[in-house]
């Protein structure tokens, strides 16, 4: 595992911090709300290529429907960002980065407690009901990842750290 | 992507179609395979089907499953195409995209090329690449130009009303191509089109396998109860697997009933889009059997048309 | 939404797939509590149709009562698909052993069923 521990100081009692590794994922999954048609592929290629079922429930990402608009949709998927909230959060120590930057969660030091999807800002890490810890999208393993694959509509797209930044950006009018 | 695609109207009588019918075209809308050929000829395209045809392959499930599966089934029908001297022309977008990506990979990829290759001489068929693939909206567009199909349109369809769908696949390549082929082709038929938020909305027949509900409750529920609301003529669609959607979840919607209790009645017809150009086109509704075999009959549709007359 | 249950196509798919499975597995969580539960590469909905790409090699059949609105529609009875060409049919499922896709879906194709 990636990550060294080490102390912080300043609080009252002294708790165990994750290092962070600034090691990132070249590239991220990026999603076009304006081509994106609710089809659901993605969601049930990621749930088929990690528990060889079609159930939306065991995807890693999310499709919803916007409630702002009527007929668009928005995509929680993890962008295994720089500095992970999940990361700095889990009490168990139990998730980590791995050589190519994907942030993990270890499934043997889990303990399920789920404040990992509470510090998340949308909420990726989900409960694993049989094996009673969480989960997350693993980016599948650094191959070209099955969501983007199955999208019908080339809405989920795979790109390149910086240049999702800005495509983002202008999608937000910023 | 955009060299694959024609752009000029030069050759469109040298190319020979071949119509790739699939699935479900043949056995569910035998009217829309009809109409098709009507237009077909009264464009005067070198028209014909394409023989000895597969599924597809619904790229929705067997590239989930086993993509060397999906592209080496797919294989066989383009090499079917290459065999027979035709461009494989699709007007279902999942038959579409199925043999367009297939294509696609397999002409970036060697390796792939090479097993899929390895696979067909096994089967004592030969491929080489070099088949075009064409949606029907791209030959109508494209290859005969709009002006064209203006010319040929002798009864404008004013007075129709229509919701339409294109469908998710037939937004690969984005908005500027096949949807706005089919927006501008529509239109030159005289219909008005009904613009609803949801006319972008997947039809639900890819969500079908894992959720039935979301499939049918929310997708097909949604559109047909604006549909229903705005008391359209009919909702347009140009693939197959749409209409089978549509029809699987009208029919379950009129069994079981609205979820909301506001709608008692399920009767708007799903409707193809070469049945409006083949009516626009000046041919009766009995020329292609519009009211033959369908769950919703489109009846007040055909009685308007004639009473327009 | 309102109702829980599904709807009857969708329990029929359910039912075809479970129909062409010899391994029952609701049987053998009863006999067997600890083991862990088996996944199959196909899921039960998808079974019926994929059943009918190795029969068929296409998904719907053509039966009396659509050769009589293909009449009606001015068209042949029988579309020049792989139904009026069983060959083309053989062919793919000649593929498809070949590629041992039947071997991967756990679907015996000799017996015709999903068999693991």
């Amino acid at each position: 595992m990636a990550t060294q521990v080490k102390v912080s100081r300043r609080l009252r009692y002294p708790v165990t911090v994750p290092a962070i590794n600034e090691k990132v994922t070249e590239n991220v999954i990026i999603h076009d709300p304006s081509l994106c048609t609710g089809c659901m592929q993605c969601m049930i290629g990621c749930a088929y290529s990690h528990y060889k079922t079609y159930d939306l429930n065991y995807s890693l990402l999310y499709v919803n429907e916007d409630p702002a608009k009527l007929g668009s949709w928005v995509n929680a998927n993890c962008s295994h960002c720089v500095s992970p909230m999940c990361l700095a959060s889990c009490p168990a120590l139990a998730i980590y980065k791995d050589d190519l930057g994907i942030v993990r969660i270890s499934a043997l030091t889990c303990i399920g407690c789920g404040i990992c999807a509470q510090a998340c800002p949308i909420a990726i890490p989900r409960p694993d009901t049989l094996k009673k810890i969480y989960v997350k999208c693993d980016m599948c393993n650094g191959e070209y990842p099955n969501c983007v694959k199955m999208c019908s509509t080339n809405a989920l797209r795979l790109m390149h750290r910086e240049e999702a930044f800005k495509f983002v950006n202008t999608m937000r009018g910023v | 992507m955009g060299e694959t695609r024609l752009t000029t109207n030069s050759n469109v009588t040298g190319e020979k179609y071949g119509y790739f019918l699939g699935c479900v075209m043949p056995a569910k809308m035998p009217w829309a395979e009809k109409a098709t050929f009507l237009v077909a000829n009264k464009l005067g395209l070198n028209w014909d089907y394409m023989k000895e045809t597969l599924c597809c392959v619904r790229p929705g499930v067997w590239k989930t499953l086993d993509p060397d599966t999906w592209l080496t089934m797919t294989g066989q029908n383009l090499a079917l195409a290459e065999k027979q001297g035709v461009t494989l022309v699709d007007s279902c977008n999942g038959c579409w995209i199925s043999h367009y990506e297939a294509l696609e990979e397999l002409k970036d990829e060697p390796e792939k090329m090479e097993m899929v290759k390895e696979h067909l001489r096994k089967a004592n068929m030969d491929f080489q690449g070099t088949v075009k693939v064409k949606h029907f909206l791209q030959v109508l567009y494209e290859d005969v130009g709009i002006e064209k199909i203006k010319a040929n349109i002798t009864n404008p369809l004013t007075n129709v009303r229509v919701m339409r769908h294109v469908g998710c696949h037939g937004r690969k390549l984005g908005d500027d191509v096949l949807p706005r082929y089919f927006d501008e082709i529509l239109k030159a038929t005289g219909v008005q089109l009904v613009n609803t938020p949801y006319d972008s909305m997947c039809c639900g027949l890819l969500v079908y396998f894992s959720d039935p509900k979301i499939a049918i409750y929310r997708n097909v529920f949604k559109k047909f109860k604006f549909a229903q609301d705005l008391a359209v003529d009919g909702i347009v669609v140009i693939c197959s697997g749409c209409y089978d959607q549509f029809d699987r979840g009208v029919k379950v919607l009129q069994e079981e009933g609205d979820p909301t209790g506001e709608i008692t009645e399920f009767d708007i017809p799903v409707l193809h889009f070469s049945e409006i150009l083949a009516l626009a086109m000046g041919y009766k509704p009995e020329d292609f059997g519009m009211d033959v075999f369908r769950t919703v009959s489109p009846t007040k549709l055909i009685s308007k048309i004639k009473e327009g007359k | 939404m309102s109702t829980d249950k599904h709807p009857k196509s969708w329990d029929k798919l359910i039912d075809g797939g479970k129909k062409n499975t010899t391994h029952k597995i609701e049987e053998e969580i009863e006999i067997y509590p600890w083991r862990k539960s088996f996944m199959s590469t196909a899921p039960d909905v998808a079974k019926p149709s994929l059943k009918r790409d190795f029969e068929l090699g296409l998904v719907y059949p053509i039966t009396e009562q659509v050769m009589g609105a293909r009449k009606a529609c001015h068209l042949d009875p029988m579309p020049p698909t792989a139904h009026k060409f069983p060959e083309m049919a053989d062919k793919k499922r000649a593929i498809l052993d070949d590629m041992g896709t039947g071997k991967k879906l756990a679907f015996d194709t000799k017996k015709r069923v999903y068999d693991y």
